[in-house]
């Protein structure tokens, strides 16, 4: 176990035609025994870095810290570490027992014994003994991710590396093993940089959430501090389903509101104060914004926008509607027994403390959603629930 | 498309074998569609390997001499008289043809083992990265290309024992003190291995870095990881996955060795020295020098059996499931 430093890490390609900057200047430091996830679209250089921890690829400039011991050069068995590859890897000549066996007897001085009492154990921990005599192409996909993590975990390594280890998955299995690679992370504690594109598996599974685009770190910070609290609109257009909708709009300072071609929003005067340009992006998520068709009863109908609505997709628990404000699609999630017909006129209600507002051109956010980001509720509620 | 190919099958499917293999119509449809297909292929095995095969059998048991060169047909049938004397150690010939078998056990054997590695050695190095790998991949690829007859024929001269390019370098450099004779004496058999080798094999080298490149990159990244350095890499990736490739080769190699005429026969022409008398060239020496054409049909049919015996042998034991299936 060991806390994992990146100072200043740069990785370029050289390429015919021309060199390519995977990763970008990025410092990080991830705590001993803490689940961090990379996460970023494709092309970010989540997985170069990860690649780069696991000393699979070189470092142009920069440097790798495990604990105090800088392994920047280091070759890949001198780190002490386990990665999980996609598409697992498990050489498909030896039988699961032999994959999961075979990064002990490189790298340890066990006997035979010793070894094969690790892999029975680690088996057992995994639910995969009956496996275990199998060969690779024997086992369905979800049985193959097993053994993969299987080989990692009995390494007991210092730190764990996986490059979007359940991606082969298909949607079911992938729901449950997220969860339980979660809880196995939390048990075995061990230092885990976990690479994945998929924000849901982001949101639901890292202590730290570390976003990247284009090789440039754009936030680092626990999950929900991430969705509320975006550093700008790259991050908060990213995490979440449906994504964040984004509307142009034009601050007018001394009227103290937003105005855009079809509507304007009043704001309050703490947060005029706070900005400074004029050219903005108004954020609003999906979950935060109501729908009425009868704006006349509306307690604010000064903060009501109109919108006609284009389609609703009804996923049972709520229903996604998707509307037409002036050219520009807006989604809101709504109530899944909502009765709408495509085509119909509604009144989206913008409220203000759940307004994103970002600057136009740089993208960062100046305003956020007051949603809190602190999950003492959370954790006080599972403490009731184990008390009952 | 389909129309075109549901012509193609149209017009194929009236073909009637029926009317002539009454078994024929036993088969599914898809199966007779298959047959029909395969049909030019089997006429030409039939008649450039098949035909050949029976009449070879055939000669092995008629007591065709001198005497019945221009009228085979009419030699008396010998029962296996022909084997016996072949296959009788204390006449000259069956002496001289056991010696024989020997000389090609050692031929294909030492053959094999030489193309293995060398073909072995120069896949992985093609398979690093370096700049010229392209130039290097052809030129390592001429041997095989470059016609036998032209380059055992330069060989033969340059292992002349006094005017050969080998020997007065190898004696200008020290390494030896005596001219050796390279084609004369004992020493044949291994010139020829060394010779046949060269000229294989890029063959091998070929098939082993198709089968190197396919072994995917993730597999020696995990190996990294889990602490497996170059040679362990090797010892536990590269060579168990190249193991289906490998039967081939030793297979092939093995078989083609066994058979191939060209390269003793132009290396140490028609007055070969013992040592290098691998059994084709002993039956073909024995058959046309001597005409005796129904005993050297008899040898050809031994050294035919040797071969097709180590071929099922090799397919039971070492073509075992794992490999049919597939080790990816």
């Amino acid at each position: 176990m060991s806390r994992v430093t990146i100072d200043e890490l740069t990785k370029v390609y050289d390429s015919p035609s021309g060199s390519i900057e995977a990763v970008d200047d990025l410092t990080l430091a991830i705590d001993d025994g803490e689940f961090v996830v990379f996460v970023g679209p494709s092309g970010c250089g989540k997985s170069t870095t990860l690649r780069c921890i696991a000393g699979l690829e070189t470092v142009t400039d920069g440097t790798i810290e495990f604990g105090s011991e800088d392994v920047t050069d280091q070759k890949p068995k001198e780190r002490d570490i386990a990665m999980v590859f996609q598409n697992y890897a498990l050489y498909p000549h030896m039988t699961a027992r032999k994959n999961m066996a075979f990064g002990l007897k490189m790298s340890t001085d066990l006997s035979e014994d010793e070894i094969e009492d690790r892999v029975e154990e680690t088996a057992q921990m995994m639910g995969i003994e009956e496996l275990l005599a199998d060969k690779p192409k024997a086992l369905s996909g979800g049985q193959q991710q097993r053994v993969a993590l299987g080989r990692a975990i009995v390494r007991d390594p210092s730190v764990f590396l996986m490059d979007e280890p359940l991606s082969n998955l298909d949607a079911k299995l992938r729901a449950q093993m997220r969860t339980e690679l979660q809880q196995l992370q939390h048990d075995l504690d061990v230092t885990t940089v976990y690479v994945t594109h998929d924000q849901t598996e982001a949101m639901t599974m890292g202590d730290r959430i570390v976003v990247l685009n284009d090789g440039e770190l754009q936030q680092v910070g626990t999950p929900l501090e991430c969705y509320h609290r975006p550093a700008n609109r790259f991050v908060a257009g990213f995490l979440g389903s449906p994504p964040m909708n984004f509307l142009p709009v034009e601050a007018d300072r001394d009227a103290g509101e937003l105005s855009h071609p079809r509507f304007s929003l009043s704001l309050s005067d703490s947060v005029v104060a706070d900005l400074d340009g004029t050219e903005l992006v108004m954020g609003l998520r999906p979950e935060h914004g109501s729908l009425t068709t009868t704006p006349d009863a509306h307690p604010e109908p000064d903060r009501l926008v109109e919108a006609t609505v284009t389609v609703t997709e009804p996923m049972g628990d709520v229903t996604n509607v998707y509307l037409d404000v002036g050219g520009e699609s807006v989604t809101v999630t709504a109530g899944g027994h909502l009765g709408l017909t495509d085509g119909e006129s509604v009144w989206l209600y913008v409220p203000e403390a759940k307004l994103h507002l970002f600057d136009a051109e740089t993208g960062t956010a100046i305003k956020h959603s007051d949603e809190p980001i602190e999950s003492t509720r959370v954790s006080e509620a599972s403490r009731h629930a184990e008390t009952v | 498309m389909t129309r075109t190919s549901s012509r193609v099958r149209s017009s194929v499917a009236e073909i009637e074998i029926g009317r002539y293999l009454p078994l024929y119509n036993r088969l599914s449809d898809e199966q007779q569609y298959a047959y029909k297909l395969l049909l030019p292929g089997l006429l030409m095995m039939l008649l450039i390997h098949f035909i050949p095969i029976v009449w070879g059998v055939l000669i092995s048991v008629l007591g065709v001499d001198s005497g019945y060169v221009s009228q085979w047909y009419e030699a008396p049938f010998v029962w296996a008289e022909n084997y016996r004397f072949v296959l009788d150690p204390r006449t000259v010939v069956g002496e001289r043809f056991w010696y024989s078998l020997r000389q090609t056990v050692i031929f294909s054997v030492g053959t094999l083992l030489l193309t293995y590695v060398l073909g072995l050695t120069a896949a992985l190095l093609l398979n690093q990265r370096f700049k010229g790998r392209f130039a290097a991949r052809t030129l390592l690829l001429l041997p095989w290309v470059a016609p036998s007859v032209v380059t055992l024929l330069i060989w033969r001269m340059m292992l002349q024992q006094q005017s050969g390019i080998i020997n007065s370098l190898l004696l200008s450099l020290g390494v030896i003190s005596e001219p050796i004779y390279w084609l004369i004496g004992d020493n044949t058999i291994w010139t020829l291995v060394l010779v046949h080798s060269w000229t294989q094999f890029p063959l091998v080298m070929i098939m082993l870095y198709a089968g190197l490149q396919s072994i995917p990159e993730q597999l020696y990244e995990a190996a990294s990881i889990d602490g497996a350095g170059r040679w362990e890499q090797f010892r536990y990736i590269t060579f168990p996955q190249l193991k289906p490739v490998s039967a081939v080769v030793v297979l092939l190699m093995m078989l083609w060795t066994m058979i191939n005429f060209t390269s003793p026969y132009i290396l140490l022409g028609a007055q070969p020295p013992q040592s290098g008398q691998v059994s084709i060239l002993y039956i073909y020496n024995f058959a046309f020098s001597n005409y005796q054409f129904g005993r050297g049909a008899a040898m050809s049919v031994v050294l035919f059996a040797i071969a097709m015996a180590m071929a099922m042998l090799y397919y039971k034991y070492l073509f075992d499931q794992d490999f049919t299936e597939g080790d990816r």
